[in-house]
């Protein structure tokens, strides 16, 4: 029973997956981009045999494990009184059983691939390979790292790791080798290989800037206790080379070893792709949040230390956070640093994709906005805290605001450098790009999202304080204890009516510029296409969602000799300015021997 | 208009600020109320506290106190419970002959860098009692540390 609940998780995963694909290939068949009557084995045939292969190749692969783990470690293991034989069984009747139907269910795929060659252009398959091989690397990853620990020394030698690490690492090998041969002939296909390329490339750099990080705090802390002399009276496992120590550099080198063939070599020609823009925005975001939250901690250590009230009385004490802050400070630094350097590289080499460009300024720009309303709302309560403790007398810790007020100064110092660098070049983007820049999704959703969360919690502050201040004075209990509990309401209301009305004033402006800009200028709304047209007419369908600059939706026309259409540039400039135009906001064209006609619908 | 509102609400936040760091150094001087009310007494007892005086503050402890808690035992004590990084305000005083029930909030601050600031207060009540004519600080006999 215990055999058949293991099994579980894989079983929810590949259903999860099969699910997904199942759906975004009804979805794509519904919107047109998938054909119905594709060429190859047929949807459900497809599903059974990838994943069916897929869910054989674990299930064997792990009889494979436990039988190579139970017999290494009787050879080199630890002598065992009694070594549990479960395990041996369990893995015997795993491989006996499932190695020979994987292998023909692979020997079956191969050989329907080489009957429909259109297989390559499969969705689900390449989903399949490449589910495979993130699951097989993933695995690979786990026993590296246990292996590695025992090569530190942190761990006794284990038959586990070494096996997992033959058996899935062979695997992963000789899936990638096939799909490496096999190729990606479509985008489709491209975009499956991307995901996994940039998932195992984002997952594997935080394997090893987390490691880093840990690696040079224990470092700087060993040198900062030397430094001030420091009195360490025990150190138990804190040492520089304790067992923590080498399990950490055990999962960051098998992180930078992972990272550095995906990133570095495999995805190397990738730089013309959306999805690698996205992910160099988001490793430079990732590196930004870092940076600033250890420069926040040790901003607020040297503040507090000058007009704080430090706890410690010695400043060798007081400053023992600076490893812990430093450490992932440097880290983030350099993944910023590196990430940066990329974009910009490769936006010399081959352009830059603005929407990413843009959402990652509108992102900074939120997490800079949110530490000035941070510092808003801590000043505002301090202020209400000083003004009723005026009013009262203090038992200990008169110099209490000292703290608050070091935190207002940090965040202001941390939060409103970064929010004027990325806001300002943004509305400054906004004035010269005019429309274009000023419509755009992130913008809008930036604007509207501050305004209305900020337009919230305004309002929710109101009644809240409203409903407090009825209740006191309905249960005749007025008293300065009343502004005490409810200051940081009240300085969630002043924040939110200081940004609020900023953002609304934002949005009016971009509003009045698009109405004062001349038609040419303004953006067209988006409008749904959908194609009728003859199969023989399919390569029409690039050059209209080159010249619309959207996807079209087409529906394979099954009339007989109805013909397609012979177009010209000028031609299809003509039909973009009849879909233009057309009142409706949705769009259907029928494509025949005698041109485009153009109907429009609600 | 959105760069008037902008430019107002940074000269706003900025007064505010300057505002309240005036109020914070006229106000908080550090005042000591009367000592020979039980108020004045726990203001003393804690500030030796807070400044690790812990000869001083055991010294505000009542005879029959003492006596069930060593002084050694109170220091030990005091390293686990230290009042430092707390605010407390007088809230309420009830004085019942030669005993006396001193109220106080105690607010606790963590900045939290970078999820954000913590507060909580909760309220904490000190027993005092009339010894030779001073007040001092008394627990239950079984309790040998510097809070109660």
């Amino acid at each position: 029973m215990d055999f058949v609940e293991s099994f579980f998780p894989l079983l929810v995963l590949v259903v999860l997956v099969v699910a997904l694909v199942a759906a975004i290939v009804g979805w794509r068949r519904r919107e047109g981009l998938e054909s119905e009557a594709e060429a190859g084995i047929g949807r459900v045939r497809r599903l059974y045999f990838y994943f069916g292969t897929f869910v054989y190749m674990i299930v064997a692969g792990t009889g494979a494990v436990l039988i190579g783990s139970y017999v290494l470690d009787e050879l080199f293991g630890p002598t065992a009184i009694d070594r549990d034989v479960t395990q041996l069984a369990l893995g015997v009747a795993l491989a006996l059983i499932w190695t020979p139907v994987w292998l023909w269910h692979r020997v079956r795929v191969e050989r329907l691939l080489k009957e429909e060659p259109a297989e390559r252009t499969s969705v689900i398959r390449k989903v399949a390979v490449y589910l495979a091989l993130g699951v097989t690397l993933g695995l690979t990853v786990e026993a590296s790292t246990e292996v590695l620990r025992w090569v530190f020394g942190a761990r006794s030698f284990g038959g586990y790791g070494v096996m997992a690490l033959l058996v899935w690492g062979g695997l992963w090998a000789m899936t990638w080798r096939d799909e490496s041969l096999e190729g990606q002939p479509t985008d489709d296909t491209r975009i499956v290989r991307r995901l996994y390329l940039y998932i195992t490339s984002g997952a594997t750099l935080a394997m090893l800037a987390g490691g880093a990080s840990i690696m040079l705090y224990v470092i700087f802390r060993e040198a900062y206790e030397g430094v001030v002399s420091l009195p360490v009276l025990a150190r138990g496992n804190d040492t520089l080379w304790s067992d923590e120590t080498r399990a950490t550099l055990a999962v960051a080198l098998t992180g930078g070893v992972v990272w550095a063939t995906h990133w570095l070599v495999f995805a190397r020609r990738d730089a013309h792709s959306d999805m690698r823009q996205f992910y160099l925005y988001l490793a430079i975001l990732a590196g930004v949040v870092t940076t600033l939250s250890a420069a926040g901690v040790l901003l607020y250590g040297v503040l507090q230390w000058g007009i704080g009230t430090p706890e410690a009385d010695s400043a060798g004490m007081h400053f023992r956070f600076v490893p812990a802050a430093l450490a992932p400070l440097l880290v983030g630094l350099v993944l910023w640093g590196y990430h940066w350097a990329v974009v910009r590289e490769e936006r010399a080499a081959v352009g830059e994709l603005g929407a990413a460009r843009r959402i990652y300024g509108y992102l900074v720009t939120v997490l800079g906005l949110g530490a000035l309303i941070g510092a808003v709302i801590v000043l505002v309560s301090t202020v209400i805290g000083l003004a009723v403790t005026s009013a009262r007398d203090e038992l200990v810790g008169p110099d209490w605001w000292r703290d608050r007020m070091t935190l207002v100064l940090t965040l202001a110092l941390v939060g409103g450098p970064l929010w004027a660098l990325q806001w300002f070049p943004l509305q400054g983007r906004a004035v010269r790009a005019g429309t274009e820049e000023r419509q755009s999704l992130p913008r809008r959703i930036f604007l509207y999202g501050i305004a209305g969360a900020a337009t919230l919690t305004f309002l929710g502050s109101v009644s809240y304080l409203l409903f407090v201040f009825l209740n006191a004075v309905l249960e005749d209990k007025m008293s300065l204890t009343l502004l005490r509990d409810a200051k940081w309401s009240i300085g969630t209301l002043v924040a939110a009516g200081l940004f609020a009305p900023y953002h609304w004033l934002v949005l009016q402006e971009d509003r009045k510029a698009a109405e004062e800009a001349p038609p040419a200028a303004r953006a067209a709304p988006a409008k749904s296409v959908t194609l009728l047209i003859a199969a023989e007419g399919l390569a029409f369908v690039p050059r209209l969602e080159a010249a619309l600059g959207t996807r079209v939706r087409v529906l394979d026309r099954a009339d007989p000799g109805t013909g397609v259409p012979v177009l010209s540039d000028e031609d299809i400039e003509r039909l973009k300015q009849r879909i233009a135009e057309a009142p409706g906001s949705q769009v259907l064209l029928v494509a025949d021997a005698a041109g485009v006609q153009v109907f429009s619908y609600r | 208009m959105s760069r008037v509102w902008l430019i107002g609400a940074a000269v706003f936040v900025a007064a505010l600020a300057v505002a309240g760091i005036v109020v914070a150094l006229l106000t908080t001087d550090g005042e000591l109320l009367p000592e020979d009310s039980p108020e004045g007494v726990l203001q003393r007892y804690l500030r030796a506290l807070e400044d690790g005086e812990h000869e001083e503050a055991y010294a505000y402890l009542a005879g029959d106190t003492q006596a069930t808690c060593p002084f050694l035992d109170f220091v030990k004590q005091a390293s686990y419970q230290g009042v430092r990084g707390s605010q407390m305000t007088l809230e309420d005083v009830d004085r019942f002959d030669d005993r006396a029930l001193v109220t106080a909030n105690v607010t606790v601050f963590d900045p939290n860098i970078p999820f954000g600031p913590e507060e909580h207060s909760y309220e904490r009540t000190f027993e005092l009692t009339l010894e030779r004519g001073g007040w001092k600080m008394t627990w239950p006999e079984d309790w040998c540390g510097p809070l109660y």
